[in-house]
């Protein structure tokens, strides 16, 4: 055992002992390594760790084709050196000897003594530990590959003949007796598993010269290599592969085995298409070893598919976080990358607890609806929201294969928990972290109103489609709204008369319309005709109401009828927040600074912890250029919550107005890695600059700003930079970029401080015409 | 000036006895500007009175290592102390030389020589508010991913710690601190082409 592995953790040896530097990296390389040179293979690299942070390994050779003449070396040398490192990492099932890889790179071959020699096992196919070496049941017939826990052997049954896979496990894992214990405890769990979808377990073996895992042997290659080889499956082969392990799944639970870390390398596809569950129990053998920190990424599955609440608590996972580590690979299948790819360890944590559900038909149009809304549901954040059995998704599964709509969830609806407002990501502007705030109270008060008050009659049998679908909408995302769109159409489908369903409907089509994700002209007289089913059903319904007043606001520009609307949302709900708020949204674009004013200050009341609206208070307090109470209500806002982002930046603009710009730097400075929107300190910092006269500095901004501002949607504050540049061209140039992709931001051009100089210029009124916006 | 060679070579021979010989120099006019820093900077230079900056400033860093007698060994090729300390040291012998000019003149032999006869004067707070101007220099010719591994680096994190906290691997330090050493090493040499040429055109 010990000439096949250094008995060491994976990470202990870090590679610079072993690592030659630039200059010596080849002694007949004559290239002078410039800083340019160094930069190109630098960002190859990163591209190539990034690729393995999402899960999603390319191809060395790929890269050195494609890399400059003469510097090949070099990048060969890094880029073996980052896959060495992320193999011992997260490898698992994945064989990588020096052998194989003076196979691999023949001509690279000193390049892999250097970087290898020291870092990995130097094996030939038929070294085997002495354990099994004079073993006398089993016998080694070859290598299969190597683990993230040890090296896999084919092998034969002695007695029976029978050919067999055995895994050994390396001694870290199995350090204490008492792990040793366990993992036979487990390995006997695991053997009473016998089912076609899953690995069948047959022996297992823990003695003083090491452990080991007799199994089932599998012809055929993990679904990992299958779609790494051939690119992602075609819908019906991945909902067909997703059954099988759903079936596997579920006999496991029946004996109440979870699996902890399911990945597409741990399921297996058998050269006549079943698909088998390998590795059942093991993951638990990572908790015994004793520094975890040592096998970083393999302590509690593969993260790119693990459930969040796996990660924070390993011991709070049921068949529920199997089956959302089921749902990643799903994704995986469908698309050829984990939902989350990219970004770092930490930040792969972060999306799977916070980042909205990503859509599996942005990656391809043949998917259909009814298997996105499958993969959504496995990937919901809370388990009591997705499958409760690996069976109900297989019948799901089933219905989406013949082509018919997912079934809608039957189960008690769970109160919507909402996350962390400040840090909730949002897509474009800032009215999407407002909109979240407000529609989460509004959803939270709406129930709370009806609960107390008694007034609407519907039968609550059955609300959780519903609720799935307000936190979809409560996402602020396209395709989360389109598919909460969806949900209320379910829910309509099975009760006709649910009224709050027709005003929500509504309300997405409004969302829809305002975020200009469709043709105003098709969804408004949606988002208005479900608004009137809506009062039709339950007349005194504060959220119809309110969504014919949007869309009256929004899109017909009947300014009456949103504020006849406004007040009689108002009228039956006057403690509703929400209604407040938008109300006073809505008297600010009248210009009505001061009634908006009163309005938003009763929201404040209404909902005083609400950060969102305290902030927005003063917002208006700056819209009505009442900068030092604005800057008193920013800082309370700040004091609930120091990492409040928008917070800071609301607080530095209303500072610039004030003309304390240093001050306001210091604000956009802390606003600085908050969330991932530091574009947006960005463009503050531009536009503090220039208005601070420091022009050159600002323009050096704008530099860096220019193509980023166009893909995340900084129009209006491109705007604002350019006007306090002087820049009057741009800056209405970028206005109208704005009016024309519909920027949340642009109802506010009317009463922005930041465009005041521009309001004289000729192109402005004529402008805000063009968007029914007329002063 | 001093034709020392290429910088690239120069630092590229970093274990040579120049640099070595330079660092209980620099070390003991170092503790005299780090106290004359502290003192002086502060209404001096704006960007060092502010907290926040200063966690950006590589100068800062480098008076904090200099107070607590933190200089690692010169050839530690992991570490970029010794880097920077070098880069200003010879910074500090162009940027006094070139104050003192008129009074003293002459040939110098070597940075360590010429170090020597320097560190027998007072800083002056000018000086330290340059020394700072080029320590930000220096890490504002970095990109933003390489900067972050610089900053992290002359913070005194390891290898390891700079990679858990920038959550990549350690290899990725590694090669960045390689692509460090050579912007800076062209990035000093740029400098120095350029002001040779200004001085004889002057």
């Amino acid at each position: 055992m010990s000439t096949l592995l250094p008995n060491s953790p994976p990470n202990s040896a870090t590679p610079d002992s072993a690592l030659p530097h630039v200059s010596e990296c080849d002694p007949r390389d004559d290239i002078r390594w410039t800083a340019d040179n160094l930069k190109q293979i630098d960002a190859v690299c990163e591209q190539f760790e990034a690729a393995w942070k999402a899960g999603t390994p390319l191809e060395i050779r790929q890269l050195l084709q494609q890399s400059k003449s003469g510097m090949e070396t070099l990048l060969f040398r890094e880029l073996l050196a980052i896959d060495v490192e992320y193999r011992q990492r997260q490898g698992q099932g994945q064989s990588l000897t020096v052998t194989d890889l003076l196979r691999s790179f023949p001509e690279y071959a000193n390049i892999v003594r250097l970087v290898c020699s020291q870092t990995l096992p130097v094996v030939s196919d038929d070294t085997i530990p002495e354990m099994l070496a004079k073993h006398p049941r089993y016998e080694v017939t070859g290598r299969l590959g190597m683990g993230g826990m040890g090296t896999v052997f084919a092998g034969r049954h002695m007695v029976l003949g029978r050919d067999v896979a055995i895994k050994v496990i390396r001694n870290e894992y199995l350090a204490s007796p008492a792990a040793r214990e366990r993992f036979l405890r487990e390995a006997q769990t695991a053997a009473r598993l016998q089912h076609p979808n899953v690995v069948t377990v047959y022996d297992a073996e823990a003695t003083d010269a090491g452990q080991f895992l007799v199994m089932e042997a599998v012809s055929g290659a993990d679904l990992a290599r299958t779609v790494d080889e051939n690119g992602p499956l075609p819908w019906e082969a991945a909902c067909d592969a997703i059954q099988q392990a759903a079936a596997g799944l579920e006999a496991a639970r029946q004996i109440g085995l979870v699996h902890r870390d399911l990945s597409p390398r741990n399921l297996m596809l058998s050269d006549d298409g079943t698909v088998k569950l390998l590795d059942f129990g093991l993951a638990s053998l990572s908790a015994g070893v004793s520094d975890p920190s040592l096998i970083p990424g393999m302590l509690v599955g593969s993260v790119p598919f693990m459930a969040p609440e796996q990660a924070s608590d390993p011991s709070a996972s049921d068949v529920r976080s199997d089956l959302y580590g089921l749902g990643c690979v799903m994704f995986f299948l469908l698309t050829g990358k984990p939902p989350y790819a990219g970004g770092t360890l930490p930040e792969v944590l972060e999306a799977h607890r916070r980042h909205p559900i990503p859509d599996v038909c942005e990656f391809s149009s043949e998917i259909p609806t009814a298997v996105a809304l499958i993969v959504s549901r496995l990937l919901a954040k809370a388990p009591a929201e997705r499958y409760q059995t690996p069976s109900e998704l297989a019948e799901d599964l089933d219905r989406a294969i013949k082509g018919e709509s997912p079934l809608p969830t039957i189960k008690t609806p769970e109160p919507v928990v909402p996350v962390n407002l400040a840090k909730f990501p949002r897509k474009s502007g800032r009215l999407f972290l407002v909109m979240i705030g407000i529609l989460l109270i509004a959803t939270a008060f709406a129930f709370g109103f009806r609960q107390l008050g008694g007034k609407g009659g519907q039968p609550t049998v059955d609300d959780s489609a519903f609720v799935q679908g307000r936190s979809l909408l409560d996402q602020r995302q396209e395709r989360q709204v389109r598919l909460a769109i969806l949900k209320f159409q379910d829910v309509i489908a099975r009760q006709p008369k649910h009224a709050r369903a027709y005003a929500a409907l509504a309300e997405s089509y409004n969302l829809l319309g305002d975020y200009g994700w469709e043709p105003a002209m098709t969804v408004f007289p949606k988002a208005i005709a479900a608004a009137h089913r809506s009062l039709e059903l339950e007349p005194d319904l504060a959220e119809g109401c309110l969504a014919l007043a949007f869309a009256a606001a929004t899109y017909t520009c009947d300014w009456d009828e949103a504020d006849r609307q406004y007040r009689r949302a108002l009228e039956i709900a006057p403690n509703l927040p929400s209604a407040h708020h938008w109300y006073a949204w809505y008297l600010l674009q009248r210009r009505r600074f001061d009634e908006a004013l009163v309005e938003i200050q009763r929201a404040h009341e209404l909902a005083p912890e609400n950060l969102i609206i305290l902030s927005n208070v003063g917002k208006i307090l700056y819209f009505g250029r009442k900068y030092p109470a604005a800057v008193e209500r920013h800082r309370a806002a700040l004091e609930l919550d120091q990492d409040f982002q928008k917070g800071h930046m609301d607080l530095g603009y209303t500072l610039i107005e004030l003309n304390r710009i240093d001050e306001a730097l210091s604000e956009f400075d802390r606003a600085v890695g908050i969330s991932s929107h530091d574009l947006d300190v960005k463009a503050a910092r531009a536009y503090a600059l220039a208005r601070q006269g420091n022009k050159e500095a600002a323009q050096e901004l704008l530099k860096t700003l220019q193509a980023e501002a166009e893909r995340v949607g900084l129009f209006v504050e491109m705007a604002h930079i350019y006007t306090a540049l002087g820049d009057s061209d741009q800056a209405i140039r970028w206005l109208e970029k704005a009016f024309a992709r519909k920027s949340p931001g642009r109802a506010d051009v009317r009463v922005d401080p930041r465009l005041d100089p521009l309001r004289k210029d000729y192109r402005f009124a004529p402008l805000l015409k063009t968007i029914g916006i007329d002063d | 000036m001093p034709s020392s060679g290429s910088v690239t070579a120069w630092i590229a021979g970093l274990k040579a006895g120049e640099a070595t010989a330079a660092e209980p120099l620099w070390n003991r006019y170092f503790s005299r500007l780090v106290g004359l820093a502290r003192r002086k900077l502060a209404s001096t230079s704006q960007r060092l009175a502010d907290d926040e900056d200063i966690a950006l400033s590589a100068f800062k860093s480098l008076c904090q290592g200099a107070a607590s007698g933190r200089f690692p060994e010169l050839t530690d090729r992991d570490n970029l102390w010794p880097l920077l300390v070098v880069l200003t040291a010879r910074k500090s012998v162009d940027l006094l030389r070139s104050e003192g000019r008129s009074k003293r003149g002459g040939n110098w032999k070597s940075v360590s020589e010429e170090f020597e006869q320097i560190a027998s004067q007072e800083p002056t707070p000018e000086f330290a508010v340059l020394m700072n101007d080029y320590c930000d220099w220096l890490l504002a010719q970095l990109d933003p991913g390489p900067r972050e591994v610089a900053v992290l680096k002359l913070d005194g994190c390891t290898n390891q710690e700079a990679a858990s906290r920038l959550g990549c691997g350690i290899r990725t330090i590694e090669r960045r601190l390689e692509l460090i050493r050579r912007v800076w090493a062209e990035a000093v040499e740029r400098e120095e082409s350029l002001s040779t040429s200004r001085e004889i055109a002057r």
